[in-house]
């Protein structure tokens, strides 16, 4: 197996990451929650930022309903501008050239970096506007609401989200790599964010109701299997370790289970994606790239 | 050194190249002929790793780094981008310092004639230029390997003898070059060596003087001489074609009807042209692509 170009990866990552922070569409997701929640602010209950409302009782219930939805919401945005750069270097007709000194696995695996890259700015614009709001307006809640949660589950779930996004990501590059004029960008995420959305909205019924879950019984056994396989346990386990109803240590066992998972998937989409980027015929990319023709063919 | 071993690739039951052999050294230039679909493409992609041979074995000379420049049929950059940033960002992949890289554009866009400045972006480039950006981000970190697919379509004469000079300037400084064109007369410009494939067959192989021979001086080419009955009859001489009232040119079996010929016309007096040459790669080419 040949090694990855960690300094190529770098390279390529800071380039996506530098070209797509330029973009009107990160900008606006950047500031349009920003905008919604300050207006919002507006009309927020007194009592509810006087702390009237117990938010103590529900802290890790809500976080814990949270995970998935972010995980789905990061999806839509994330997924289609990974879609588009992808698009990008095939209709520019570049992606042969590229390909002839930078390796496939180096090609997806920066452009999966810089996304994550516009991710981590995302987050932290959003952490230092919550510290800025909760000085600046004085709300206990916020507060409140951080000291509910448990940092060790805290930390759990923040890693949990960028290891849903490594396969995530990788699937949608896989579909995008098929892709023969920019306008079939928006079919190459249809796999993904369907997946996303279902896994989204098992993870919050989890969350409501996870009183079922026993980590010790058949059950329990089975969920783990199910679970390990990348991503399906980053949208429904953080819900059952929030909940307190699965332990933390099985939690990082199902996780470490889905990297190492992910990174053999990864590998086998880079050929796939090598192969894709190759290919110009036009036809239903979604077929096109399940059907293992870079085996066939290559 | 690069070297082909019985090279051969099957997509299915469709040979795209069968048992490819040659050999390169440094500072030699091979030139893949062959019509549309004959092989050239899938022989670039063997060669750099894209997919594997069937058959056969590509053996790289271990010394080598094996940095390769290469310039796809389809041409293509980032149309938004501007050739500074689209040139230094393949340079820093290819781990070039950002001020040496930027010294070589303005360096290349200078010996390549490109019309524009560093900051243009792309979009704003004629087709010509698009591509002379496009071979200097190939040569500009001295590759060991120029893989160049169709280089000279779409340049005009001028760029194309520009394209000529880079591509020996390269060759000079020791990099391997493999070329397919459709343009014989650059190829017999450039080539050390030529191969032509047909349907992934190899139909010719060799360098440009032993080729030539291989078909001997079988043209001839005669002007002033009108005694069109005695050419006609003449045996030996085959697809004789004429041309004004007194010009003609003509196939011969062999080389030795040309000398025959030559005796027997000069008898019946001057004349001022009596041109015996190789046939022109073009029509070696059509006659091996039938």
């Amino acid at each position: 197996m040949n090694k990855i170009n960690y300094k190529q990866v770098f390279i390529i990552a800071m380039y996506e990451f530098k070209n797509s922070c330029k973009s009107f569409s990160y900008f606006t997701s950047l500031l349009f929650p920003i905008v919604i929640f300050c207006s919002f602010d507006k009309y927020i209950n007194n009592d509810f930022k006087n702390k009237t409302i117990n938010i103590t009782k529900y802290a890790s219930q809500i976080f814990a309903i949270s995970i998935p939805i972010i995980i789905f919401a990061i999806s839509i945005l994330y997924i289609s501008a990974l879609a588009n750069l992808i698009a990008r270097d095939k209709s520019s007709k570049m992606s042969e050239m590229f390909l002839s000194f930078v390796g496939a696995k180096e090609q997806l695996l920066g452009k999966i970096m810089g996304i994550y890259f516009l991710i981590v700015i995302q987050f932290i614009v959003f952490t230092l506007f919550v510290i800025v709001y909760t000085f600046y307006t004085n709300t206990p809640v916020v507060i409140d609401f951080i000291n509910n949660i448990n940092l060790s589950n805290l930390a759990y779930s923040i890693i949990n989200i960028f290891v849903s996004f490594l396969l995530l990501f990788t699937w949608t590059a896989e579909f995008a790599s098929y892709i023969t004029d920019s306008s079939q960008t928006i079919v190459a995420t249809i796999p993904t964010m369907l997946f996303a959305a279902m896994a989204c909205i098992q993870g919050v019924f989890f969350s409501v109701n996870s009183n079922w879950f026993e980590a010790f019984s058949i059950y329990g056994i089975i969920f783990f299997l199910a679970a390990s396989f990348p991503p399906v346990g980053t949208f429904v386990v953080p819900s059952l370790i929030l909940n307190n109803v699965m332990p933390i240590w099985e939690a990082y066992i199902i996780l470490l289970i889905q990297l190492i998972i992910s990174s053999i998937l990864f590998n086998s989409a880079a050929k796939r994606y090598k192969y894709g980027l190759l290919n110009h015929k036009k036809s239903n990319i979604i077929l096109k790239a399940m059907n293992d023709e870079f085996k066939k063919k290559g | 050194m690069i070297e082909f071993k019985n090279v051969s690739k099957n997509f299915g039951n469709f040979n795209a190249v069968s048992n490819l052999s040659f050999k390169l050294n440094k500072g030699e230039i091979l030139s893949l002929i062959g019509q549309n679909g004959a092989g050239k493409s899938t022989t670039f992609h063997m060669l750099l790793d894209f997919i594997k041979p069937t058959k056969g074995q590509i053996i790289w000379n271990k010394n080598l780094k094996r940095t390769i420049g290469y310039m796809p049929e389809e041409r293509g950059l980032y149309p938004k981008e501007s050739i500074k940033n689209q040139i230094l960002y393949f340079a820093a992949l290819h781990g070039m310092h950002k001020s040496k890289a930027y010294v070589e554009l303005k360096k290349w866009m200078n010996k390549l004639n490109v019309v524009g400045e560093p900051n243009d972006h792309i979009e704003s480039l004629s087709k010509g230029n698009a591509q002379k950006v496009q071979l200097i981000a190939c040569l500009m970190f001295s590759p060991e390997l120029l893989i160049l697919d169709e280089p000279f379509s779409g340049l005009d004469p001028v760029n194309a003898d520009l394209l000529i000079k880079a591509i020996l300037e390269a060759k000079n400084n020791g990099t391997m070059i493999i070329f397919s064109t459709h343009n014989m007369e650059n190829v017999e410009k450039l080539s050390d060596y030529i191969i032509m494939l047909s349907h992934g067959k190899t139909v010719l192989k060799g360098d440009i003087h032993s080729i030539y021979k291989q078909f001997g001086r079988t043209r001839l080419s005669i002007e002033g001489y009108k005694n069109i009955k005695l050419l006609e009859d003449f045996p030996g001489i085959k697809n004789i074609d004429f041309y004004k009232d007194d010009c003609a040119n003509m196939e011969l079996e062999n080389e030795n009807v040309g000398k025959t010929l030559f005796n027997k016309i000069s008898e019946d007096g001057y004349v001022p042209v009596f041109d015996q040459h190789y046939p022109s790669l073009d029509s070696i080419f059509k006659l091996k692509a039938k």
